[in-house]
């Protein structure tokens, strides 16, 4: 892996660069540290709806023009509003990389911002809530963030609440925007065929410090991030919701540490053991030598066992979501998951299991890592996170569990009172 | 720096019992892919349960030569690899990816589970009952039901897109491991098996790997069934079904046509016009039109599936019930338009600059270059189509742009499903 030069910009805002040859094309991250755990009573939704007013444009890039212009050359350009973090990426030839930092410093201090465009998105927005409530997974996940936090921001639901979506109008959405799209709370990455000093002062350049001068943190002082703090749990937290369908689901979690805490890389291995490959890249390999498959799919109980530990930048959830076999029995499949958890938190960890988790590891992280634009996600993520050394240093980490971590965090988090579970049942 | 993979680059290897190796090699990344398709899709059901071929190749990876379940999956899962299989109407494609050092395990499993894979009752039950659970969740999705009801409105009975590859609720039940066993007897062998290694991996040492897995895979033993293609006759008007699902709150809508096959002399100017209309920017003109105009949905587009047949030509999006027949309005215009007027000067230099310009992405992955070469072999096109590609996407010209979308979508003929909520519609619903 070449190696990754760090930078801030004389305005605050954050640079990484790192050279890859490979192919003549570059991708460039903007990841503003702003997302829906950021958002307020009535504004939830806010992050995903500046998101999209993002695409409307400014004066010099109107709506429609840079779409066209980075198809024309071949390249990809889009954005994905998260609970910590929005992020806008392009990858294109990296002879044209300039036009991917022109629109994104434009867009930057420049949005138009039109109340017949705020319209239009609260439209498509609505549009977008109601196609992802035709699944019935997405009720099971919004209740479960409901269930799980009273006070902190991970309770909104990204596109935000129906209502919210109903009643928000331009001004508050306008604030947001001028509050957090601001060059101290952004972070660039460059991954790409460039050299490292030419991409700085093409960075530079485009993000000149004079030029916002009146949007950074002078006129507009960014807040510190001092989110409400979710109170502790002390018994376990359950929850119904019925649909029209046959199919049934039981969806747990766990409350678990940011991922940032130093307990984090064991909770990684641990996850793999009990419901598949965890950490960056796990979509890529399949989970049916785990303990969850084992005792639940092999034996006809269900169909599918996911498990998922994301990385937050705050306390947030391991979740385990188990897809029954149509005609099985909630309860008793809850039970089976929950023994096996016992199981988990009681015995020892084997040292195979543990070798495998580790290989799998760094199996995972090769994949991750194999195009530019997804070296750029990781690192602009990583960096919003903890530093970009959290991402680079991942596999180094995880070969330095051992089996007794392991399972003290398996009987220091996966505790029952600090369980929430939802069940989502065929309706009678 | 990039050069695209040709004829000087790829390794290409007929063996004599039919199959053939293509390997490339990307030392981009410290991983390899291992990919391919063999004609053993649904159109090889006989008077067999539907959904057949999909059990038989998802059953490959229950047990193999003298790997049960249990040591097969750990084996691969223990290094992190994936091997993975689907079927379609055609073939059955895989995919595997490993780290580089261990593609002779990932090349070893993927031998084993096509020559001799055991299909053992209890695993083939509980596939089965897998593949039911799904069929009941796809009763409730709106978007697969309006497509399983769009292509039984366009295709005849008798043509293998008629029906869903993954079969019925009906007929996956009646399917045990015996039709499994008789099935890739019958249909699976190396004369038709397309092969590519793509990472890390010197392309002789890749070859040799696959080969001396694969040399001594004997053909089949019985000749393999002909199955003629099955001609789609115009549909001479509107077909139209509405699906109602109750408890839903968006429709999900096709509407289309049976576009060219990928062996078409027209495919590049239908695929430009299809790009023209619901592809290119923010989704092409459809998207244009009914999302960012006049925000009736988040999606709308067009898809052009090509294929070793006429696969589907047509407009997906997902409405808001209370717009679906507006929506509907600004899908017909935009499709009459480009057949009418066809496209501006602009418009084809701007999606000639797109198709040549997304070949170094489309190009940057293990995944992307296996895709690509298998479609080169699989189609015909040579190893050296990439240096051709540029000059095959300069001679597209506005009339043949035109004279696709006249010839694919005459006026008023086209298939149209829907799935959605129950009528009446609310504003806020």
């Amino acid at each position: 892996m070449s190696a990754l030069r760090r930078h801030v910009l004389a305005n605050g805002m954050t640079i990484l660069l790192k050279e890859v040859w490979h192919a003549p094309i570059c991708s460039w991250w903007m990841l503003y540290r702003v997302g829906s755990r950021d958002e307020t009573a009535g504004m939830t939704g806010a992050a995903h709806w500046v998101e999209h007013m993002m695409f409307r444009g400014t004066e010099r890039f109107p709506m429609g023009r840079m779409d066209g212009a980075i198809d024309r050359l071949g390249g990809i350009w889009n954005a994905q509003t998260a609970q910590d973090y929005t992020a806008y990426y392009s990858t294109l030839p990296v002879a044209h990389v300039q036009l991917a930092l022109e629109a994104e410093a434009d867009r930057m201090r420049n949005l138009m911002f039109l109340a017949e465009d705020v319209e239009a998105e609260r439209r498509i927005i609505l549009a977008e809530r109601r196609s992802a409530a035709n699944d019935p997974l997405f009720a099971l996940d919004e209740r479960m963030n409901h269930c799980a936090f009273t006070k902190h921001g991970y309770r909104h639901e990204i596109l935000g609440n129906e209502e919210d979506l109903q009643r928000m109008d331009r001004e508050p959405l306008w604030r947001f925007y001028r509050q957090h799209y601001v060059p101290e709370n952004v972070i660039g990455v460059a991954v790409g065929a460039f050299e490292s000093e030419r991409m700085l002062a093409m960075i530079a350049q485009h993000f000149d410090a004079e030029q916002y001068a009146g949007i950074t943190s002078a006129s507009a002082p960014l807040p510190a991030k001092r989110l409400p703090v979710e109170p502790a749990q002390s018994s376990e937290r359950r929850f119904n919701v019925e649909w029209d369908g046959e199919n049934e689901f039981l969806e747990m979690a766990y409350r678990v540490p940011s991922a940032t805490h130093e307990d984090w890389y064991a909770l990684s291995v641990l996850a793999s053991l009990l419901a598949g490959p965890s950490g960056p890249g796990s979509g890529n390999v399949d989970n049916r030598s785990c303990r969850l498959y084992e005792a639940l799919v092999k034996t006809g109980r269900a169909v599918a066992i996911d498990g998922n530990l994301s990385p937050r930048c705050d306390p947030y959830l391991y979740h385990l979501t188990i897809t029954l076999q149509h005609g099985r029995d909630l309860a008793e499949v809850e039970g089976i998951a929950l023994a096996e958890i016992e199981r988990m938190r009681a015995g020892e960890i084997r040292d195979d299991e543990l070798s495998r988790a580790k290989k799998q590891t760094r199996a995972l992280f090769a994949y991750s890592s194999e195009g530019v634009t997804g070296q750029g996600f990781w690192l602009s993520f990583a960096e919003n996170l903890a530093g970009y050394e959290w991402f680079e240093r991942y596999v180094q980490r995880i070969d330095a569990v051992s089996g007794e971590q392991v399972q003290r965090v398996a009987r220091q988090y996966f505790r029952p009172e600090q369980r929430i579970i939802g069940w989502l049942r065929a309706r009678a | 720096m990039q050069e695209y993979p040709a004829s000087t680059s790829i390794r290409r290897v007929a063996l004599a019992n039919g199959a053939v190796l293509l390997a490339y090699e990307n030392p981009a990344s410290p991983s390899v892919v291992v990919a391919g398709s063999l004609a053993a899709g649904s159109q090889f059901e006989r008077d067999e349960p539907a959904g057949l071929a999909h059990i038989t190749a998802q059953g490959l990876m229950s047990a193999a030569a003298d790997h049960d379940f249990d040591a097969l999956h750990g084996r691969l899962e223990g290094i992190g690899a994936d091997l993975q299989f689907s079927a379609g109407s055609h073939t059955v494609s895989f995919f595997g990816k490993a780290l580089a050092e261990d593609l002779p395990i990932l090349a070893d499993a993927l031998a084993a589970v096509l020559r001799e894979p055991r299909f053992p009752e209890q695993e083939i039950a509980n596939l089965r009952d897998e593949v039911l659970t799904s069929l009941h969740f796809y009763a409730q999705d709106t978007s697969w039901r309006a497509e399983e009801a769009f292509n039984r409105l366009l295709y005849p009975a008798q043509h293998p897109y008629h029906r869903e590859v993954i079969g019925t609720l009906a007929s996956v039940a009646q399917i045990n491991p015996a039709h499994l066993r008789r099935f890739h007897e019958r249909v699976y062998g190396p004369a038709e098996l397309v092969i590519a290694v793509v990472g890390a991996v010197e392309t002789e040492r890749a070859i040799h790997t696959l080969r001396s897995c694969l040399d001594d895979w004997q053909p089949l033993v019985q000749e393999r069934d002909i199955v003629p293609p099955v001609p789609v006759p115009p549909l001479a008007s509107l077909r139209k079904e509405r699906i109602a699902i109750p408890g839903k709150t968006q429709t999900d809508l096709v509407l289309g046509v049976a576009g060219p096959s990928r062996f078409a002399d027209d495919y590049l100017p239908a695929s430009l016009a299809n790009s023209v209309l619901g592809q290119f920017g923010m989704m092409g003109r459809i998207g244009e039109s009914v999302r960012e105009r006049h925000g009736f949905s988040y999606y709308a587009y067009s898809r052009m599936d090509g294929g070793y047949d006429r696969g589907a030509w047509c407009v997906l999006a997902g409405v808001e019930p209370q717009w679906e027949e507006a929506s509907l309005d600004l899908i017909r215009h935009e499709i009459d338009s480009l057949r009418s007027r066809g496209i501006t000067a602009e418009d084809l230099a701007d999606n000639q600059a797109y198709f040549k310009g997304r070949l170094p992405l489309q190009l940057e992955t293990n995944d992307g270059i296996a895709a690509t070469l298998l479609t080169m072999e699989c189609f015909g096109l040579g190893l050296d189509y990439l240096l051709e590609y540029g000059g095959h996407i300069d001679r597209i010209r506005r009339d043949d742009v035109v004279a696709a979308m006249e010839k694919y979508w005459p006026e008023d003929e086209y298939a149209l499903a829907l799935a959605g909520p129950e009528p009446p519609y609310h504003e806020n619903q």
